[in-house]
């Protein structure tokens, strides 16, 4: 055993001396790769990329057009287990609109991982702007932006979003865009930290006197830090961003009939809850296993990225 | 406190003026006519230059002040006291529901760290804040109204009170019908919270029938505030139950439940307050959620409605009213953690 293994306690990981000289990334990723929320989180997700980008081929029908030959709320009908009606499966049955469920939640699942990604993605680009700039800039300019955040952080997130649809006006994309608004406090907060932690630590401070420039500083020195926390803060932002915009869509202010969006689809079929179910169940559990899985693999990301643990 | 006090009230101000295109054309939908929209930017001032008009909105709001309805012309105050108390009583239901059984579940998985009951907690945490509230709400309605019907656990499924029952306002009860302002506008926030209304003139059956009506929405607000309280007491408990003084305490021979309540859960309890306090967040943004799923007379339906209407004046009272809720429950977390440490007292 070497001297240093000898002086801090170690994980039960570390016991390998082949682990041991692997790098810190490659390490990580087994220690995520063992993690039981990360497995079990990336299986959801891996299934539901694996629907959302072959939804075209795996759905039987179009999932915004009514069929002919059903009627509203039919309950599901797979001939395989003994449905004896005439015409194709509906697994999920059929909604109010005459339109196959189980192709409209197949299609669901394209447009849910696009609302997480590209909101979320949107918010953490706006949000490093701003954080960089206050955290390097300080001053007067770091007050200014700072208090903006906080002003925004004063209002319940899902209030905000819903005040901005309110003057931006109903739709997937204005919802999209009053979510992103409301995440960039968060991600502008956690660059800012970033850039406070590293800007007069020496290897930036080596970049300044070679005469890097700020950009150079900052893209090359200081972004990288900041991928950590961003990374599992990001993943579990996807989670509530996909939450707020079913949430949006169920109140009528972000996507509209007929997308098949969960939340659209909830909110078309909540009355007819206690006639046919099944239209409820379905697009609630869609939404529950997506955003359960984004939660796993950040709460795994979290454990497996943060040192503090691994002692 | 002061400088976001005025930044939200900048925020609500600027929302209005941020409207695409003409506001007053917006604002006025198909009662449009350039009569009425000379009439209308006179009287709400917009002719004026923006710093006057911002100064007018903080004055106005200072007074209580928030306009009138586009829709119905009605005072938005009256309006609030309508609506709040419903979202109140809401909002407290379902805290006293989260925080009571999330600090519970907590308590007993830190207690039997690993057990079956630790990890079914953890799992339920996990699929509890990952369930939309209003999809749950949904299934509760569902559960207790179709499927335990005829049982003794069924409840009502919507609606504030069962129908036809109704209790006469306060200001009549005592004689108040005369009086403007403030003290109007508590007496009637009193009438319309019909919790404490039902309790006040002692109509305990009206309290009671108003209580079962509130279960099933406290339940679906509460369970995500719920699985984050559950998931951070654990946390901070066993964090807590591995240090020293509690090893001391129980070297000293003290019981288990004094070293938990007195030494351990004390310390615990600044984080758990600080995640209780910022589920008000949740809690206010889920009861909007939920009041349109079993259809209460909140500030949710409210905002919806009034968002669909474009009665922006409605829209921008509600939104500082609920963010100085949630400000002021912040400041008050904040306050409370020098009650709970000595050691913040200190400072």
């Amino acid at each position: 055993m070497t001297a240093s293994s000898e002086s801090f306690p170690t994980s039960p990981l570390a016991g390998s001396a082949a682990f041991e000289h692997r790098s810190p990334l490659v390490q990580t990723f087994q220690r995520l790769r063992r993690h039981r929320s990360f497995q079990v989180g990336m299986a959801l997700l891996l299934l539901l990329v694996f629907v959302a980008v072959f939804a075209n081929f795996l759905a039987p029908y179009d999932p915004t057009l009514p069929l002919d030959n059903v009627r509203p709320r039919d309950a599901p009908c797979i001939h395989l287990l003994g449905c004896t009606a005439k015409g194709g499966d509906h697994i999920f049955g059929i909604d109010g609109n005459n339109r196959d469920e189980y192709s409209r939640i197949l299609f669901g699942a394209r447009l849910s991982l696009q609302i997480g990604f590209i909101t979320t993605g949107f918010a953490i680009i706006i949000g490093s702007i701003f954080g960089i700039l206050a955290g390097y800039a300080g001053g007067r300019i770091d007050t200014v932006i700072m208090r903006a955040m906080d002003i925004l952080l004063a209002f319940p997130s899902l209030l905000l979003a819903i005040a901005i649809v309110a003057v931006l006006g109903q739709g997937l994309v204005n919802a999209l865009i009053a979510i992103a608004i409301v995440n960039i406090p968060i991600y502008a907060r956690l660059f800012r930290a970033t850039v406070l932690s590293v800007k007069d630590l020496e290897y930036v401070t080596a970049s300044r006197a070679v005469g890097a420039s700020p950009l150079r500083i900052m893209w090359s020195d200081i972004v990288p830090n900041a991928m950590t926390p961003i990374l599992v803060q990001g993943t579990l932002g996807i989670a509530t961003t996909i939450l707020d915009a079913a949430g949006l869509s169920f109140l009528g202010l972000g996507a509209q009939p007929p997308t098949p969006e969960w939340g659209v689809m909830l909110s078309e079929e909540r009355n007819s809850i206690f006639v046919a179910p099944y239209l409820v169940f379905i697009p609630g559990i869609a939404i529950m296993l997506t955003v359960l899985s984004f939660n796993l693999i950040g709460d795994a990301l979290r454990d497996a990225l943060d040192p503090r643990l691994r002692v | 406190m002061i400088p976001v006090l005025i930044g939200i009230l900048f925020v609500t101000f600027a929302m209005t003026r941020m409207i695409p295109g003409d506001a007053c054309a917006v604002m006025l939908g198909e009662r449009y006519t350039p009569e009425r929209c000379n009439a209308f930017r006179q009287q709400y001032g917009l002719n004026d230059n923006l710093a006057v008009q911002f100064g007018r909105y903080l004055v106005t709001i200072g007074q209580g002040d928030f306009g009138n309805s586009i829709r119905d012309g009605r005072p938005v105050t009256t309006i609030l006291s309508e609506r709040l108390p419903m979202t109140f009583e809401l909002t407290v239901g379902a805290m006293l529901f989260a925080s009571t059984f999330g600090i519970l579940f907590g308590i007993i998985s830190a207690l039997r760290h690993n057990s079956a009951v630790d990890v079914a907690t953890m799992v339920g945490a996990n699929v509890g804040v990952s369930m939309p509230v209003f999809w749950l709400g949904l299934m509760l309605a569902f559960l207790f109204a179709i499927v335990l019907k005829g049982t003794p656990f069924w409840l009502p499924p919507s609606s504030r009170l069962t129908a036809g029952i109704s209790m006469p306002a306060l200001d009549k009860v005592w004689h108040l019908q005369d009086t403007t302002g403030l003290a109007h506008f508590f007496v009637d926030l009193l009438s319309n919270s019909v919790i404490l209304h039902s309790l006040i003139i002692g109509r305990f059956d009206i309290t009671w029938d108003a209580i079962q009506h509130l279960i099933l929405p406290s339940l679906a607000v509460g369970t995500i505030p719920l699985a984050i309280i559950a998931r951070l007491t654990r946390s901070s408990l066993l964090e807590v139950l591995g240090q020293d003084y509690v090893r001391t305490a129980r070297a000293k021979g003290l019981r288990e439940r004094t070293v938990l309540m007195r030494h351990a859960m004390r310390n615990a309890l600044i984080p758990i307050v600080t995640i209780v306090g910022l589920q008000v967040g949740s809690l206010l943004s889920g009861a909007v959620l939920t009041e349109t799923v079993f259809a209460l007379p909140g500030i949710g339906t409210q905002l919806v409605t009034s968002i669909f209407a474009r009665d922006y004046p409605v829209v921008q009272g509600f939104v500082v009213v609920i963010a100085l809720v949630f400000s002021s429950v912040n400041i008050i977390v904040d306050l409370s953690y020098s009650f709970l440490d000595p050691r913040i007292r200190a400072q």
